[in-house]
């Protein structure tokens, strides 16, 4: 609603995107795809979210994941002829929001002129995780101190990291996107849980 | 030390669960490491939460910043691009269809004008058969209305 009490366009819409939630992604596709604009707002806001995290997960940034979340959505709805099914909408969504997170981090990492490979393996000390188990947990539900935990984990580590948990891919297929060795994902994702447990370990343990 | 080696230090037990596949870290740990896991609570612990760190990332969810939707929304094109292919395909074949259609006709047409077996009728004779009211019939100096001439055809309809 608008301060002048009039309601705007856009708060229609949003009504009209309400009423459609109850459909499945293959119907809302289907009616965007005959050119009912509120059935893709709709999809638009049922996996807004799960976008958005993923794209902030392996970007890095609030900034870079909101253009890839907009970006995802736009190819979506450009691409709608060929989108099929309820579950390939949102593994589509996924793996162009994905693929546009890479670029970004990509593009990123050729301004700072860094190396995929310049992350030296340290080795680090393993803490002790026998106290403070239940404040580990609860720090464990909320996403915000997890975001925040991977945002803290060099581009490699947190990239591999999000493929492997937020993207179920197999460390095969990571390596396979990255173009390096099996053995350099396992030591970048083993690195990256270490220091995701620990941090979210000793902050529960705060 | 080798992989086999069934006395594994803690060191390397963990940096094994770290590096695992979920997949493996959940079911399918190799039979020394297993072994010292069931005889080390440390390390037990260290994979439950390696577990329970797994579980929380699977189940992160942050949500999307409010202008996001308005600012999205307005970045659709105003048609989907395959619809629009959609119907340019469509429009195209339903011309293409129109043109071989008129084209058939025409032909046929030509043909039954050509071999006399098309030839028009009114009131079921080929006009060609029907006599023309005579011009004479239109001379000044004829008794003859044209009107009759016209409702004179009209009347062999009828009949």
């Amino acid at each position: 609603m608008e301060p002048d009490g009039h309601v705007s366009v856009l708060d229609m819409r949003e009504d009209q995107t309400a009423a459609l939630q109850h459909l499945g992604d293959a119907e809302l596709v289907e009616r965007a795809r005959s050119g009912e604009r509120a059935a893709f707002e709709s999809l638009f806001h049922r996996h807004q979210d799960r976008i958005y995290t993923l794209a902030l997960a392996i970007a890095g940034n609030p900034s870079d994941a909101k253009d890839v979340v907009q970006e995802t959505f736009v190819r979506a709805y450009k691409k709608l002829g060929s989108l099929r099914g309820d579950r390939g909408v949102l593994a589509y969504l996924r793996r162009t929001a994905t693929n546009a997170a890479i670029d970004v981090i990509r593009a990123r990492r050729s301004d700072r002129e860094v190396s995929l490979e310049s992350f030296a393996d340290g080795g680090e000390s393993i803490a002790d995780p026998a106290n403070g188990a239940d404040r580990f947990v609860e720090a464990m539900s909320d996403s915000n101190s997890l975001m925040e935990a991977l945002l803290s984990l060099p581009d490699d580590q947190r990239f591999v990291v999000v493929l492997h948990h937020l993207e179920g891919a197999r460390v095969s297929e990571i390596a396979k996107i990255l173009g390096v060795p099996t053995g350099t994902v396992k030591s970048r994702l083993g690195r990256g849980r270490e220091s995701l447990r620990r941090r979210m370990f000793s902050e529960g343990a705060e | 030390m080798s992989l086999n080696d069934p006395k594994l230090s803690c060191e390397i037990v963990r940096g094994k669960l770290a590096e695992a596949d979920l997949v493996n870290l959940k079911s399918g740990i190799e039979p020394n490491v297993r072994a010292h896991l069931s005889a080390c609570d440390p390390c037990a612990a260290y994979r439950e939460e390696l577990l329970k760190l797994s579980a929380g990332l699977g189940g992160i969810s942050i949500p999307a910043p409010s202008e996001l939707y308005p600012q999205t929304i307005q970045a659709l094109p105003t048609r989907p691009a395959a619809l629009t292919v959609r119907m340019i395909v469509l429009l195209t074949a339903l011309a293409i269809a129109l043109s071989v259609f008129a084209v058939q006709y025409m032909a046929q047409r030509q043909q039954e004008i050509e071999t006399g077996s098309g030839t028009r009728t009114l009131c079921g004779e080929p006009i060609s058969a029907i006599t023309p009211p005579s011009t004479e019939a239109y001379s000044p100096t004829s008794q003859q209305e044209p009107e009759q001439s016209i409702s004179s055809l009209s009347d062999r309809c009828r009949s």
